[in-house]
């Protein structure tokens, strides 16, 4: 059993965190396509805000990693590894998803000449701290 | 660096004012504010006049326009006509129909002789798997549905299709001959172009006196002043010539060496600074392609980018990408060796670097991954400079004393990691790096809290200075995490390169079958490739959101200026 809810563990986190980060840059991505439409000069600032919520995918990835070695490693139980892979799944999931309907604003506002790109990018980022911590979470487990 | 401009105001007179514009444009200096649309019905038309020639050319280069296609398709309608003609033959349509002719056609197996006794049928010819009948006169209760009736006899429509197909030879020789034309054409869009650009500037002048004169304004870097002023003496024209000034928002143009210079075009991604800010075009250029070259993570692939960069150099769009692409692969080679990868394999077992192993990073550094740990003092790293780069600026901008608040907190951050730094060399001892801790804490907190805003209440102050930590804190470390997507991305891509490895590895089995070379080479080679692509796209995007979030945020970068774009004769 404890094997089981391990490996669930590691590839919970790794695929919530992946769907997140499809969502969510799908997202921005749709609304980029129409902004080109209209502005398309500004497509450096679309290709960098849609690229955005791809972060949240590295972290699980980056998560996965590390409960990989430590649950192999017989450093934690099957149990813990659960535990902590889908809580880093999910806050990666839910941030990534969010963040890519704030950065999909943010292309639409930047195609229709408002100078929103800096502003866009704080608020993008902070969802992302919340996958961030969830990160932290999985590299402190032990 | 931001280039230091010179301010210069023109009075002409209304008249003179094109001529002026043209000597402004052979020189290729002063940038004159204008629109980048056109305002109004003249400036339009311009720019129509120059899509339709763009699209004449286009369509003299495919040898297809509209008019080809009306003629191809009345061809087309006419060889149809001739189709259907045909098995009729030739007939006096006049003649015939006074006995009012209805024509019919059938598959043989399904026409009835029965017909024949009800009604006035007439066979006329059995072709192409149909019976062609014609009935005269009454059709009522006639069970196949009455055809159109031909309108030409096919000799007619034949000399028709002749004529149309002359027509259409005609046309394309005529397509063909204007090909010669296209450099004329392509000549003329430049000028449009360059009159377009004219007739802008001129539009921002301001008339004064009932119109018959004019002022403008342009910038010029003050380094062309002397090549500027000869021209402007030259024209005669009155001009008053003074510094730039901040609250005007002159344009931005950067001196930069030609290293630089290559990365301008990231920062232009992104917005120029203010006037009084600051280029981090250097900083860009010195950590984008640190971190390029970090998340690609392979000399192989290295090797590939700067060949796609030669390559570059030849075709004609991409030109001025291709040494920016060479020297991102060169970089990539470079650290991809640090790294121990090429093309997906691990060098550091290779014999042949079995003396140098120890250059090669780490497996792991303290307990976590080389990769990791490394990315994350990069990250630290990174994020010091924009707090150094920050302190610089505010010193700079509002002098020392209305920044200690930023001096503070760079004093206690950078202060710290060196601090930490030297003491996990050991160097120093546990004692002297705890008073020197407690010390940097004691200054920077005076700095955070107490003298962050010298004309404010005390009181005030550390309520901003508790406030400005809880954003420090948590920006800050959220800000070191993300840096770990350096390692991320480099790991992704060796995994996945590694993967294609294993696969060719399991086709080509013991390599002693030369026919398995074939399926395995395809198989790498697309494998690679597909993984540089992924890899290329990953590692262009994922740097360029360090530098413009991360850095930009600490370092307070504000992109509010607006590109020096002169007006100028070169397209």
């Amino acid at each position: 059993m404890e094997q089981v809810l391990g490996y669930l563990g590691l590839g919970l986190v790794l695929a919530l965190a992946g769907i997140g980060s499809s969502i969510g840059t799908t997202t921005a991505g749709n609304a980029a396509e129409g902004a080109l439409k209209r502005k398309p000069e500004a497509s450096g600032s679309y290709m960098v805000l849609s690229a955005l919520p791809a972060t949240q995918g590295i972290y699980g990835f980056v998560a996965f990693f590390i409960l990989l070695g430590k649950f192999t490693g017989g450093l934690i139980s099957g149990a813990l590894c659960f535990g902590v892979g889908i809580s880093v799944g999910a806050a990666c999931l839910l941030s990534a998803i969010r963040q890519g309907q704030v950065c999909a604003n943010g292309i639409v506002g930047v195609s229709q000449g408002h100078n929103v790109f800096t502003n866009t990018l704080i608020y993008a980022a902070l969802p992302e701290f919340y996958a961030i911590l969830g990160l932290v979470g999985a590299i402190m487990a032990h | 660096m931001i280039a230091k401009m010179t301010q210069y105001s023109f009075i002409l007179l209304h008249g003179d004012k094109e001529q002026f514009l043209s000597e402004l444009q052979a020189l290729g200096l002063v940038d004159i504010q204008r629109s980048a649309k056109p305002v109004d019905s003249y400036s339009q038309g311009l720019l129509d006049s120059i899509a339709t020639l763009r699209h004449d050319i286009d369509c003299t280069e495919k040898g297809m326009d509209d008019t080809l296609d009306g003629l191809l398709a009345v061809r087309d309608a006419i060889a149809e006509d001739l189709k259907d003609a045909t098995p009729w033959g030739e007939f006096d349509r006049d003649r015939l129909a006074a006995f009012d002719p209805h024509f019919y056609r059938v598959v043989p197996k399904k026409y009835n002789p029965a017909w024949e006794e009800q009604y006035a049928i007439q066979t006329v010819c059995d072709d192409g798997g149909y019976r062609y009948f014609v009935i005269l006169g009454d059709t009522a209760g006639f069970p196949l549905k009455e055809l159109s009736a031909p309108q030409r006899s096919p000799a007619e429509l034949e000399q028709m299709l002749a004529q149309q197909e002359e027509k259409i030879e005609n046309h394309r020789k005529v397509l063909e001959a204007r090909k010669e034309d296209i450099p004329n054409l392509r000549r003329h869009i430049c000028k449009l172009e360059l009159d377009l650009d004219r007739y802008l500037a001129g539009m921002s002048a301001v008339p004064a006196a009932e119109d018959t004169i004019d002022t403008l304004v342009g910038y010029a870097p003050s380094d062309c002043d002397a090549a500027v002023t000869a021209c402007l003496d030259q024209a005669g024209v009155f001009y008053l010539k003074e510094e730039a000034k901040v609250e005007e928002n002159p344009p931005i143009a950067f001196r930069n060496n030609k290293f630089v210079k290559m990365f301008e075009v990231l920062t232009d991604m992104y917005g120029r600074p203010a006037y009084n800010g600051f280029d981090p075009t250097p900083f860009i250029a010195v950590f984008f392609l640190l971190f390029f070259a970090m998340c690609m993570g392979d000399a192989g692939y290295g090797l590939v980018l700067i060949l796609v960069g030669v390559l570059l150099r030849k075709a004609d769009s991409f030109k001025k990408l291709a040494p920016l692409v060479i020297t991102l692969g060169a970089a990539t080679v470079v650290v991809g060796f640090f790294l121990h990868t090429f093309f997906s394999l691990d060098i550091a077992q290779w014999k042949c670097f079995a003396g140098i192993r120890g250059i090669f990073l780490p497996d792991e550094i303290a307990g976590y991954a080389g990769g990791m740990v490394l990315s994350l003092i990069v990250g630290v790293v990174h994020l010091c400079l924009a707090l150094i780069v920050k302190a610089i600026n505010a010193v700079r901008l509002r002098g020392f004393a209305a920044s200690l608040g930023t001096l503070g907190w760079t004093l206690l951050i950078v202060g710290g990691v060196i601090v930490g730094g030297v003491a996990l060399t050991g160097v120093l001892s546990a004692e002297l790096t705890k008073w020197i801790v407690i010390g940097l804490g004691v200054v920077s907190a005076l700095g955070i809290f107490v003298f962050n805003d010298p004309k404010r209440n005390k009181l005030a102050n550390v309520g901003m200075g508790l406030w400005d930590t809880y954003n420090t804190v948590t920006g800050l470390l959220g800000d070191v995490l993300s840096y770990l997507r350096l390692y991320a991305l480099g790991l992704a891509g060796a995994m996945l390169g590694m993967a294609f490895n294993d696969m060719g590895q399991m086709v080509l089995g013991d390599g002693f079958n030369p026919v398995l070379w074939i399926p395995f080479l395809l198989l790498v080679l697309i494998g690679h490739t597909l993984n540089i692509a992924m890899c290329a796209l990953g590692a262009f995007v994922h740097p360029l959101r360090l530098n413009f979030l991360e850095f930009f945020k600490n370092s307070g970068y504000e992109a509010s200026g607006r590109k020096f774009n002169p007006l100028t004769n070169d397209r």
